[in-house]
């Protein structure tokens, strides 16, 4: 077992999928916190830095896609995973594809398996 | 042409051998030489003339002996006339009685008196005041018993208005009947010949709205007064006695026919068209021409009597200026040209001579040299009344051959296009039909157009197109569906009411265009549309429903995985499982069918259009700090998938965004390339690449990013330009910021690609 756990935001604006999400990670021994949207994750962004960060891609307020751009100068280190259902504008195949231009390192499409989620996030990160 | 040429040519020489003089048996030409005299005041009596007649009369030198007599009605001409002896004119053959002719229609008034030494014996009057009492002749002529007037002296005293050279003639009386009876036919021919030609003129000109041919009238009316009142016919067989009427009338109408004259050769040699400048000038001097025709009763009335000077300078002036116009018109025009100085020819000849004769000293006043002028201006007149209306033929089957030519050619425009040109009766059967044929409608001449619309379609769209058609109406692009059997065309039909013609009853006439591809194309692009809007929201009701899911799937798994070994309870999560999964599948297939905003990025768009939505996309996306400057100018339609278009934009903002460091500003563009295609450029104003960076930028998995870029964007990029035929050009040096651009080449016609399609089909 890892002496430091690892630790892990997740970002989603949607109770039930945020609280399952934070479930399935802590059950897989990380460290969780959770913010409701992308405002409130660069909050915490400022004071603190995670190891992986999971966001949802189409919230209220500041989205996903915009969160990308503003952690991807000051966290450099942070892993990235995207979580979508789709949205009015884009496709989800659309919304990954920018997600990954702006650093995502997978996109997932809900609804997914979290344990997918949680083997890419326990996979070695790409150098 | 040769042969009216032939005989201008001729009539001139007729006109020339008129202007010798002739002696003919029977007649004596005794005004040469005879001594004259003016009396201004005339208060001389004929005693004291015949009593002091060596010291008044002087001998005439032929040449003007009344130059300078001023135009006053009390001046009186004194010529002294020498009457040979009866064995000098018996040689000649006379064998009547003598008539004393003065032929100068001009006179007013004349006394003769038979002097033989100092004795007066008979007393002669003619006054042109009272033709009834002057033997209704146009000029003076006295009777004169032979023996009587055998070897002596005639005294005549003239009165004239203003200028006058007379021939003073002695005939035979049987010889001057005849003659004048000649005279009188011949002239009253010329007039005969010259009304004729202008009432045709007339006639011509106005239905044909030509200025050439009106002019020319003009010229003929104006010339036929001055015949008939400079001859005395006026003044003696239409208005007797009327002097002074005559002498206005013959003054203006010889200024109309330098008015009509100048007008006439401007039009007929087409200046107004070729040198506008020109044409303006002899409008002026027409008009300045036609004012001194309105003032010239002056001369008479007030005796100004600067006419024998202004007279031949005015008609000189004509005669250059027509000569100029003549020559500047050779240039363009040369048979034109010629047509005209040939047609001109015997008058301005003519007078060419009369003012030489004038001018020339000793030469004097030539018998017959007024009758050549009369002769030549209505030949000339009658040559152009000809020519021109030879003209007006020639321009009228040209014109008609153009319009001939015309009708062929749009007949030949309607028939290579698929529409359908129609006209209509009152009673709604065609009357004529022309172009392309329309599918599934049998349209014929005389059959009923809207029957024949209704059968194709449904007499409910039929009904509103008679309505219109019968209150006349405009019909604007009303369609109507036609039901074939394979399938549904469309037709477009637009009319307008026919003004009435007495060529055609026609009462309405229309296009029926064939719109079937039209209509196909442009309820595809509204279904797209539609389809966007419902895949939109689907998309929005997916991300909600996915939401839902998701917990309940992983949830489920989890609680089984704590509950493990119950099988009933496995058996309530399999359920669970197997309905949440269920529901991802509805939304699944949802998304599957309505997600056209895929479909839309999939389908084939034109690349500005592919382009924008890009840019549109991924504006949003942008951090404050970057601003896009997107710029475009049209480009060649080519076809492009838009999602490829928005995936090689995103990577290649993506590596700008990056170069700026995350602020600055990304310029676009989209331009026409050289050979046709199109070329999208993006550029940063970032720190560029070296050499070595540029080489490899190309490749796969190569990247400068320290913080993990993934090495494969311009790879993409460029795999995705091979796509498309098209290429990738990095332009980029250290300091100097970055320039990619993307050649896509000129694609196909995208109607020939709908065609193709639709051919597959």
């Amino acid at each position: 077992m890892p002496e430091n756990k690892q630790t892990a935001l997740v970002v989603e604006d949607v109770l039930t999928v945020r609280e399952s999400l934070r479930m399935a990670l802590e059950g897989a021994g990380l460290e969780v916190s959770c913010a409701e949207n992308g405002r409130e994750a660069l909050e915490m962004l400022q004071t603190r830095s995670f190891d992986v960060l999971v966001t949802d891609m189409w919230m209220p307020e500041v989205d996903g896609l915009r969160l990308l751009k503003e952690i991807r100068g000051t966290h450099p280190e942070m892993r990235v995973f995207g979580i979508t259902g789709g949205g009015p504008k884009l496709t989800i195949e659309a919304m990954s594809s920018l997600a990954q231009i702006w650093g995502a390192e997978r996109v997932f499409l809900k609804p997914f398996d979290d344990d997918e989620l949680i083997d890419a996030i326990q996979a070695a990160p790409r150098v | 042409m040769v042969v009216l040429r032939t005989l201008t040519l001729l009539v001139l020489l007729v006109g020339l051998a008129a202007c010798q003089p002739a002696q003919e048996p029977g007649t004596l030409f005794i005004g040469r030489g005879a001594p004259t005299f003016v009396d201004p005041g005339g208060s001389l009596s004929p005693e004291q003339v015949v009593a002091d007649g060596e010291n008044l009369f002087r001998p005439s030198d032929d040449h003007a002996a009344n130059a300078g007599m001023p135009p006053t009605g009390d001046t009186v001409f004194w010529v002294k006339l020498a009457i040979p002896s009866a064995q000098e004119l018996s040689a000649d053959g006379w064998t009547d009685d003598y008539m004393l002719s003065v032929e100068e229609p001009r006179i007013v008034h004349v006394d003769a008196y038979v002097v033989r030494g100092r004795h007066i014996g008979q007393r002669l009057t003619w006054d042109g005041r009272d033709r009834a009492s002057a033997g209704s002749l146009r000029y003076p002529a006295f009777f004169l018993e032979a023996s009587e007037v055998e070897g002596s002296f005639i005294y005549l005293a003239i009165q004239t208005y203003g200028a006058m050279r007379a021939s003073v003639w002695l005939a035979d009386a049987s010889h001057f009947s005849a003659t004048y009876g000649a005279e009188i036919f011949f002239l009253a021919l010329l007039v005969g010949i010259m009304t004729g030609a202008l009432i045709y003129l007339v006639a011509l000109g106005a239905n044909l709205r030509d200025p050439t041919n009106l002019w020319l009238a003009l010229c003929l009316f104006s010339a036929k007064f001055y015949i008939l009142t400079t001859n005395g016919l006026f003044e003696t067989y239409f208005l007797p006695g009327a002097i002074t009427t005559s002498r206005v009338m013959a003054l203006a109408s010889a200024l109309l026919i330098y008015c009509a004259f100048t007008a006439f050769t401007s039009h007929f040699l087409r200046i107004p068209e070729m040198m506008p400048r020109l044409a303006r000038a002899a409008d002026a001097a027409a008009l300045f021409f036609c004012v001194l025709a309105v003032l010239s009763p002056l001369e008479i009335v007030l005796s100004l009597n600067v006419w024998r000077f202004l007279g031949p300078l005015l008609a000189a002036a004509v005669i250059l200026f027509a000569a100029l116009l003549a020559a500047v018109s050779a240039r363009r025009a040369p048979m034109r040209s010629l047509l005209y100085l040939a047609a001109w020819s015997p008058l301005v000849l003519c007078v060419i001579l009369q003012l030489t004769l004038i001018l020339l000293p000793g030469v004097g006043v030539v018998p017959f040299s007024a009758s050549a002028l009369y002769f030549s201006i209505a030949v000339s007149l009658v040559s152009f009344s000809i020519i021109s209306t030879l003209d007006i033929q020639q321009r009228e089957r040209a014109l008609q051959r153009q319009i001939i030519a015309n009708a062929n050619r749009f007949r030949a425009f309607a028939e290579i296009g698929t529409d359908t040109f129609w006209e209509v009766d009152a009673q709604g059967r065609i009357t004529f039909l022309s172009g392309g044929r329309i599918k599934g409608i049998a349209l014929e001449r005389g059959g009923a157009l809207l029957d024949r619309l209704a059968e194709a379609s449904s007499p409910d769209f039929a009904a509103p197109l008679a309505g219109a058609i019968e209150a006349r109406r405009p019909i604007d692009d009303r369609r109507i569906r036609i039901t074939l059997t394979d399938r549904e065309h469309w037709i477009s039909i637009s009319g307008r009411p026919i003004g009435e013609s007495p060529e055609s009853d026609a009462t309405y006439r229309g296009i029926i265009k064939d719109i079937t591809l039209e209509v196909e194309r442009e309820s595809r692009r509204l279904m797209e549309q539609q389809m966007f809007t419902l895949g939109q929201m689907a998309g929005s009701v997916a991300h909600e429903i996915n939401n839902l899911i998701h917990p309940i799937i992983n949830l489920t798994k989890r609680l089984r995985h704590r509950l493990k070994g119950d099988a009933e309870i496995e058996r309530m999560f399999d359920l669970i499982d197997l309905s949440s999964r269920q529901a991802a599948n509805v939304v699944s297939a949802l998304l599957t069918t309505t997600r056209s905003g895929e479909k839309w990025r999939n389908a084939d768009r034109p690349l500005h259009e592919a382009v924008q939505y890009g840019i549109d996309a991924l504006q949003p996306a942008m951090p404050s700090s970057i601003r896009i400057d997107f710029t475009s100018t049209e480009v060649p339609c080519i076809i492009v998938k838009a999602g490829d278009v928005l995936q090689v934009l995103g990577n290649l903002i993506a590596n700008s965004v990056h170069a700026v460091n995350g602020s600055g500003s990304i310029s676009v563009t989209l331009n026409p390339a050289p050979d046709g295609g199109a070329r999208l450029t993006v550029a940063d104003g970032g720190p560029g690449m070296s050499e070595a960076v540029l080489r490899r930028a190309l490749e796969p998995f190569f990247t400068t990013k320290a913080d993990g870029g993934t090495g494969v964007g311009l790879y993409i990029v460029q795999r995705i330009m091979h796509q498309y035929g098209g290429s990738i050009d990095i332009q980029s040096a250290t300091d100097r910021g970055t320039v990619v651009a993307l050649t896509f080449p000129a694609g196909e016609e995208p109607d020939a690609r709908e065609q193709a399609n639709r051919a597959r089909r």
